[in-house]
């Protein structure tokens, strides 16, 4: 080979060794980064078991993981355990799961007993489907979370099921100091 | 061949498995672009073939509806019983809470109601499905104008 040929051949490599190492950052900070400015959370507010509203206001101060669910939602079970016992992990320091279910009161009563669900589930199919749009998930599907800081501004969106590391490290970034 | 030709070839061949790793391009807001509803589980016009009511889905790639959540009634007139349609066995699925079940994944559904019913001339059909990237539709209804006898 020549000695240009192998000085064009090893430039390739090494473009092509960057841009695949690009791809794999790119893929794992999809799901834990967030893109650009913090936005401030609109005003949202569910139905809860007894028909009582909450506010997401009334959570101000904590770091909110809001949790968009249903009973027909295989993935949106699966990844509950995981909230659960982050809840239990770090509520003493600040974070507060919410669960609003996209679902009838009697089935999200049902399965949150079930599953033993220890943070607070609403069920409000319309609003949670109307509060889902406005925070940027258009599709409708689920699971989807929302982390909302202490100063209520929207840090992080992810829409799918969240592994245990990622919404470890995602909660200890943006719990209030 | 030479060793950087080699590794050059790898590297070329990794690309489009590390984009695909990644399941679809991320869009603007950093999530994957997600198929709607409606390009997930594409529901055509009812149909009237010989006699016999065709209701047709073209399930998308990677996408899957359930067969137990198949609902079919009759819109016009309301409350006329309607038998039960024929429908591919689908594939078998355990779910850890929601059982044995049976999907259907990418390519054409169809449910086959027998000659002479239904009378209906309006077919409320719900459904509900999920996809392979993880993450699961609301369940759908729509209303289909059956074609005259």
């Amino acid at each position: 080979m020549k000695p240009a040929t192998r000085k064009t051949l090893l430039i390739m490599v090494l473009a092509l060794a960057g841009v695949l190492a690009g791809f794999w950052t790119s893929a794992r900070w999809s799901t834990l980064g967030g893109g650009g400015a913090p936005q401030p959370a609109p005003a949202l507010a569910f139905e809860d078991l007894d028909g009582k509203t909450r506010s997401l206001s009334d959570w101000r101060g904590k770091l909110l993981l809001v949790n968009f669910w249903a009973t027909w939602c295989a993935p949106c079970l699966k990844e509950m355990p995981l909230l659960i016992k982050a809840q239990k992990q770090f509520g003493a320091r600040g974070l507060q799961v919410v669960g609003p279910a996209l679902d009838d009161a009697d089935a999200v009563r049902k399965l949150a007993a079930q599953l033993g669900v220890s943070y607070p589930v609403m069920a409000d199919f319309a609003s949670a489907d109307k509060a889902m749009s406005q925070l940027g998930n258009t599709s409708g599907a689920l699971p989807f979370s929302v982390f909302i800081d202490a100063q209520g501004r929207i840090v992080k969106t992810v829409l799918g099921g969240l592994h245990e590391d990622d919404l470890n490290q995602l909660v200890v970034r943006y719990l209030p100091q | 061949m030479r060793p950087l030709t080699l590794l050059l070839c790898a590297l070329l061949g990794a690309l489009p498995l590390a984009s695909g790793a990644q399941g679809l391009w991320p869009h603007a807001g950093g999530e994957p672009a997600l198929p709607t509803v409606d390009q997930a589980f594409e529901l055509q016009p009812a149909e009237r073939i010989d006699g016999r009511v065709r209701i047709t889905w073209l399930v998308g790639k990677g996408a899957y509806l359930y067969r137990e959540r198949l609902r079919f009634e009759s819109a016009d007139p309301a409350g006329v019983a309607l038998p039960a349609p024929k429908l591919p066995a689908g594939e078998r699925h355990h779910d850890e809470h929601f059982g044995d079940v049976h999907i259907y994944r990418a390519g054409l559904l169809t449910a086959e109601f027998p000659a002479g019913v239904p009378a209906s001339r309006k077919l409320k059909v719900s459904y509900q499905g999920c996809a392979d990237s993880g993450v699961c539709y609301p369940p759908q209804s729509r209303i289909l104008d059956l074609p005259a006898p």
